[in-house]
């Protein structure tokens, strides 16, 4: 009786280390995450003005999800989402499995580190700074442009200020910009593959095209579906470039869902409609979540 | 034991220096910004200390166009009183406007702000409760607004009989600047009476001249930056009220003056007169890099007029003159000079949670019966009815002389000011304001004709008014 007393009174003690170690950070995720959604959640049914103050809103049901499809701006700027995540994702992984790989066969050993945190530099650096360097590189006498007219092209295009390349000119700049990091977490998970197979695959006469197709490629499949799942994430939610580098223009050719939030929210000071928008952002993006989810509990 | 001890002091030290990091800063020196509020200072003869009150307010110009001399004069005059005015510049764009909202929005911190943009946002800041209702207090000091500064200047700023922020200032966005000494060389006389669309043509084909980096453009339209100015130029036949009609209920997008005055536009940037829209964004093109520099002949944009008189900053050798937007045609020569387009703007507002009211409302009349003069030296023109506008030529030319041509200015002060019709505004104002941006855009890039263009500037601005 006193053994079990003693044991409920230790459990309780550790209990109690825990949830104050947890405690902090639970303030925290209900603070500043948990009572902002819910709130968002409440104020999307609402034609809350911000500049009004709080409580001075009318609650108008369904009101603003019904009017989003009508609107232009969020049509252009769904597709716009869609499209970047469709075109950068795909093109983003690819070339970064096929760097981490020539890094890994290619690299002289000394040097494999110092390339990658080469390469990762674009991740830590500010999207300001990297957004302004890069409307350098596209201006009208930038590298690309130089290097397109000594290609021969009289005309080359205005990126940034093209209906048709503002978007593809930022989509490059997005895909550099997370390339080191993906480059990063591939070279991990290379160095962590079994080496028999590569052996035997060597033994069979295997060239290196099939080593990377029939070897590489599928032993990597967890570290690709996470990668994808984080870049469908980032992709949905950029933002930083598309307002430094082009304000969602030339007309709504590079509006994004996100830039889309900000614009309603802190330009027309629109909450209530703006935070529709995000609820509908919010959507998307559990249902990649899970998909994630259910993955990795079947693996 | 001794290890538990010091993580407990560690902690201990980390807490206290984290919590007296969040504290109010209390040494000299000290560079975060202190709230408004009072100190003691000594009384002088050494009698018992007299509080000072120091007054926060926000405007979005910089200080050397004239508020540090402004705020100067005031707190030498007012020391004796016990009031004194500290000044920040807040960005007057998007990202400023949002700044200051949020200040007023989450407390006390400023007292008094320069509202810009017209009555739309005013109005909506007055919805929000942030602007302190003057009308009482202004009565009481014998202060009334339109007598004082016009009764059609204050009337758009009255709110159900009730004033919340008075404007300052005078100007004419129908205005632009042109280069005094190019008009010569091409024999052009300067239109400070007016021209028509067909003479401004012929004036563009004269004044462009030069290839690649040598060449000197016609015209600089200002549409990277606000098209304020190209919607008060080509809007300025149909009076205030050029943007919406039917009180509001949808827009005049397909009046035939909208029409002439984008396709003038599209004419000229596509006879290589007048910079791009492509242009000035991709290549920056600014005032002060294109018309300061001699690079074209005119440029929209009355506001940078403070720009033309720095000389240390942007150094040149012209004289710049200043003349009408043009009109159609002959018939709209009677409103040439773009009278009704005058606008009285820089709202000066008092913040509704201010802690000093009584003090705020001192300073806002001594700002407006002549404290604000030294901002007449970068261009703007009190509009206080007793204010001499012959000081403004004086403080133009004050270290600048000969950069501006005085007749042209003569001209621009004397054109009359005011209106008497109801400007019509709604609140999606801002969102109407983009898609006429988008669709103006679209039509400058040759992605729509103007017809098409402006039809869906119309269909997509009366559907968010409907």
């Amino acid at each position: 009786m006193t053994s079990q007393r003693l044991r409920k009174q230790s459990r309780l003690r550790s209990d109690l280390v825990a949830g104050s170690f947890l405690l902090p950070s639970l303030v925290g995720l209900i603070c500043f995450s948990v009572v902002p959604m819910l709130f968002s959640l409440f104020i999307s049914f609402t034609d809350w003005n911000f500049l009004k103050g709080i409580g001075n809103w009318n609650v108008v049901g369904f009101k603003n999800f019904i009017d989003l499809w009508t609107d232009q701006w969020f049509v252009a700027s769904l597709v716009n989402t869609v499209i970047f995540t469709i075109v950068t994702v795909p093109i983003g992984l690819f070339l970064a499995v096929v760097i981490a790989v020539l890094i890994d066969r290619f690299c002289a050993k000394r040097l494999q580190g110092l390339v990658r945190i080469t390469m990762y530099m674009p991740k830590i650096c500010n999207i300001v700074a990297s957004s302004a360097v890069w409307i350098m590189l596209y201006s009208s006498y930038g590298p690309f442009t130089l290097l397109m007219k000594s290609l021969g092209w009289e005309n080359p295009p205005r990126f940034l200020v093209s209906y048709t390349w503002a978007l593809p000119a930022v989509m490059l700049m997005c895909i550099w910009s997370s390339l080191g990091y993906q480059v990063f977490i591939y070279s991990a998970s290379l160095t962590a593959l079994p080496k028999d197979l590569y052996e035997a695959a060597d033994l069979d006469g295997v060239n290196g095209i099939q080593r990377f197709f029939y070897i590489t490629l599928p032993q990597l499949k967890p570290t690709t579906f996470f990668l994808t799942i984080t870049g469908i994430i980032s992709s949905f939610k950029v933002f930083g470039q598309i307002n430094v580098m082009t304000q969602g223009g030339p007309g709504t050719s590079t509006y994004t869902l996100v830039y889309y939030i900000y614009k309603q929210a802190f330009s027309y000071y629109n909450m209530g409609y703006a935070s529709a928008v995000a609820m509908i952002l919010f959507l998307l993006l559990l249902c990649v979540t899970v998909v994630q989810w259910k993955h990795n509990k079947e693996d | 034991m001794m290890k538990r001890r010091l993580i407990a002091l560690f902690l201990a030290a980390a807490l206290t220096l984290g919590l007296a990091a969040c504290g109010k800063p209390s040494e000299p020196g000290s560079t975060a910004p202190a709230p408004s509020g009072s100190s003691q200072t000594p009384a002088p003869g050494g009698d018992a200390p007299k509080e000072t009150i120091t007054l926060k307010m926000w405007g979005g110009v910089q200080g050397e166009y004239g508020y540090d001399a402004l705020v100067e004069n005031f707190n030498k005059e007012f020391a004796d009183k016990g009031i004194q005015v500290e000044y920040t510049r807040y960005v007057n764009n998007a990202d400023g406007n949002l700044q200051l909202d949020t200040y007023l929005s989450a407390g006390n911190d400023i007292d008094i702000f320069m509202c810009y943009g017209g009555t739309s946002r005013y109005y909506n800041r007055v919805d929000g409760g942030l602007c302190l209702d003057l009308t009482d207090e202004l009565a009481k000091r014998n202060f009334d607004p339109a007598a004082e500064l016009g009764a059609n200047n204050v009337a758009p700023y009255k709110i159900d009989g009730r004033f919340y922020a008075l404007p300052t200032k005078t100007d004419n966005k129908a205005w632009m600047m042109v280069n005094a000494d190019m008009f010569k060389a091409a024999n052009i006389e300067l239109p400070t009476k007016g021209w028509t669309y067909a003479q401004f043509l012929d004036a563009c084909q004269k004044l462009t001249h030069g290839e690649g980096l040598d060449k000197v453009y016609a015209m600089r339209w200002c549409l990277s930056d606000t098209k304020d100015y190209f919607r008060a130029g080509v809007g300025s036949p149909m009076a205030r009220n050029s943007i919406y009609k039917d009180g509001a209920k949808e827009t005049n997008f397909d009046s035939d003056i909208w029409k002439k005055g984008v396709q003038l536009c599209y004419d000229t940037i596509q006879s290589g007169y007048a910079y791009g829209w492509d242009d000035e964004v991709a290549d920056d093109i600014s005032f002060a890099n294109s018309f300061l520099e001699g690079k074209c002949a005119m440029s929209l944009g009355i506001a940078n007029l403070r720009l033309v008189r720095d000389l240390a900053t942007y150094p040149h050798d012209f004289q710049t003159a200043l003349v009408p937007f043009p009109v159609p045609d002959e018939s709209y020569m009677k409103v040439a000079d773009h009278g009704v387009m005058s606008d009285a703007g820089d709202l000066i507002v008092v913040n509704s949670k201010t802690a000093y009211p009584q003090e705020c409302i001192d300073f806002i009349i001594w700002y407006i019966k002549g404290g604000m003069a030294p901002l007449a030296s970068g261009g703007r023109i009190p509009l206080w009815q007793g204010f001499d506008k012959g000081k403004v030529v004086d403080a133009l030319n004050e270290n600048a002389d000969g950069v501006f041509n005085e007749e042209s200015i003569k001209a621009y002060l004397s054109i009359g000011t005011g209106f008497d019709e109801t400007v019509l505004v709604t609140d999606k104002d801002a969102e109407i304001e983009t898609i006429f941006d988008e669709e103006l855009q679209a039509i400058m890039y040759g992605q729509k004709t103007v017809d098409q263009g402006l039809a869906d500037m119309k269909s997509r601005s009366d559907a968010l008014l409907g």
